[in-house]
């Protein structure tokens, strides 16, 4: 720093000018009580430009997550596991979402127009104070919860509390209020798509991810996940083929041929019949 | 910080909740560790002081969605960097149908009674850096305040390196003439032009 009054003002600058401690506490607790009910945030613009600087894996399907939040809106489910291709944009706006995806990555969900989720609570002052809680891990009770629950209002911590163990939380006599938005412009749409869709993309997002990072184990925790979630989600014949193919991958055919026989029974008009028909010859795809 | 310090291998018992806690766990840490970053960054990227928590918490959400994606390959202030740009953009596109684009004039909050020199310190530069334009506020503040290399600034704003420095050089110039005219001793009203 070559002008030390200019530094000074830098230091003064950045020791003052941050959230007070009250604005911290109230802002995680909204930003914790968001995330726990699977809300993702809005879609930004330049996503595909923080993907590029996300460097992925070969193979990693991480690029399927944005193209999904945009369905996520849309939730038009059209499936081409079998021939793997881009979404299909119908306008400019799409097309920066088919961006998204990875060449080699069949689209999960195919989009039929963009849609960037945006929520604002009215304020954060109106937002309750978070809980005080103690971290406890869960790692060996999976499939317990049915929906993201919502902290208990406690205290105000000047920082994130520790995570909630879920049980505990599906107890708490009083969820936070979903924030509400702010007055909108007539002018901007406002269609949003229910969060419970957009968790049940994000959650076979994750299970993409497991599976094309070689860790099927969790693919099928998730998977479990998914369908005690979402039993009659709409990704069902999604979660189908992700669960035959994660048990193709934990060298388990049989049960995987047992689970496709299952869901082809359950829906014979499943978009992936096809692939379903052919158990763990259908990871032999490009 | 590195999130996803936790080791995830193919072996671990099949995990449902551990998942989704991880991850706010993994927020929770980015979150403590960056949330002052964040703040002062929208703040002085023309959101309404009114709405600056708003959009922190949908930057953090992104944060939240994006993080699996994050390697650490570049600092992780300049990945925040770039989704508040992005939020901020957004935040912007939604309201400037119905209001004009507001510059900062940050209300006087008392937020540290104990050292008002400082805290008018900060408002001076505050007040500064909302006349600046806004690539040249971005550099200054990432750069100068927020501690991310010329380089880190050039790649998140995809410009070269010695646009960023020139920026640097001007804003500088134009803060400390700002300064001035701000002080109560009663430097020349110096104009940036």
């Amino acid at each position: 720093m070559s002008d030390p009054r200019l530094g000074d003002h830098f230091a003064a600058y950045r020791d003052t000018q941050g959230p007070t401690a009250q604005e911290q506490a109230e802002l995680w607790a909204a930003v914790h009580g968001r995330a726990r009910r699977g809300e993702l945030g809005p879609l930004l613009d330049d996503e595909a430009e923080l993907d590029r600087k996300a460097p992925r894996r070969r193979g990693m399907l991480v690029g399927i997550g944005l193209g999904v939040l945009a369905a996520a809106a849309a939730i038009v489910v059209t499936i081409a596991m079998a021939e793997p291709r881009l979404a299909s944009p119908s306008n400019e706006a799409d097309s920066h979402d088919a961006a998204n995806f990875e060449v080699d990555d069949p689209p999960l969900i195919d989009t039929a127009r963009r849609h960037v989720p945006s929520r604002r609570p009215a304020a954060s002052a109106a937002i309750p104070t978070p809980e005080t809680e103690t971290e406890t891990e869960t790692k060996t009770e999976p499939e317990t919860e049915t929906e993201p629950s919502s902290p208990t209002p406690a205290s105000a911590p000047m920082l994130p509390p520790a995570i909630p163990e879920p049980e505990a939380s599906a107890t708490s006599p009083a969820p936070i209020p979903r924030p509400r938005r702010a007055k909108q412009d007539p002018g901007i749409s406002d269609d949003r798509t229910p969060p419970s869709i957009e968790v049940e993309v994000e959650l076979l997002q994750s299970v993409k991810r497991a599976l094309a990072s070689n860790r099927p184990e969790r693919a099928l925790a998730l998977l479990r996940d998914h369908a005690q979630r979402f039993a009659d989600g709409m990704l069902t014949p999604e979660r189908d083929l992700l669960e035959v193919r994660a048990l193709c991958a934990v060298g388990r055919p049989a049960r995987a041929e047992r689970k496709a026989a299952a869901a082809l029974a359950a829906n014979p008009r499943s978009p992936w019949a096809p692939q379903l028909r052919r158990g763990c010859a259908s990871e032999d795809r490009p | 910080m590195h999130p996803r310090s936790k080791p995830r291998e193919t072996g671990d018992p099949p995990m449902t909740h551990a998942m989704i806690h991880d991850a706010i766990d993994d927020l929770s840490a980015v979150y403590r560790e960056h949330v002052h970053f964040a703040w002062r960054l929208v703040r002085r990227m023309g959101v309404p002081e009114e709405s600056v928590g708003d959009v922190v918490q949908d930057v953090f959400l992104v944060i939240h969605r994006r993080l699996p994606d994050y390697d650490g390959r570049a600092p992780i202030k300049a990945w925040i960097a770039g989704i508040c740009r992005g939020v901020v953009r957004n935040f912007h596109r939604s309201t400037m149908r119905r209001e004009r684009r507001l510059r900062l004039v940050s209300p006087p909050v008392e937020r540290d009674p104990d050292s008002s020199d400082r805290l008018e310190m900060g408002r001076a530069l505050a007040h500064a850096l909302d006349q600046l334009d806004e690539d040249q506020r971005l550099a200054i503040v990432l750069v100068e305040i927020e501690g991310l290399s010329p380089a880190d600034v050039a790649e998140l704003s995809g410009v070269s390196r010695n646009t960023v420095y020139s920026r640097l050089k001007l804003a500088r110039k134009k803060l400390r003439a700002r300064l001035r005219a701000l002080r109560p001793d009663g430097a020349s009203q110096e104009d940036e032009g």
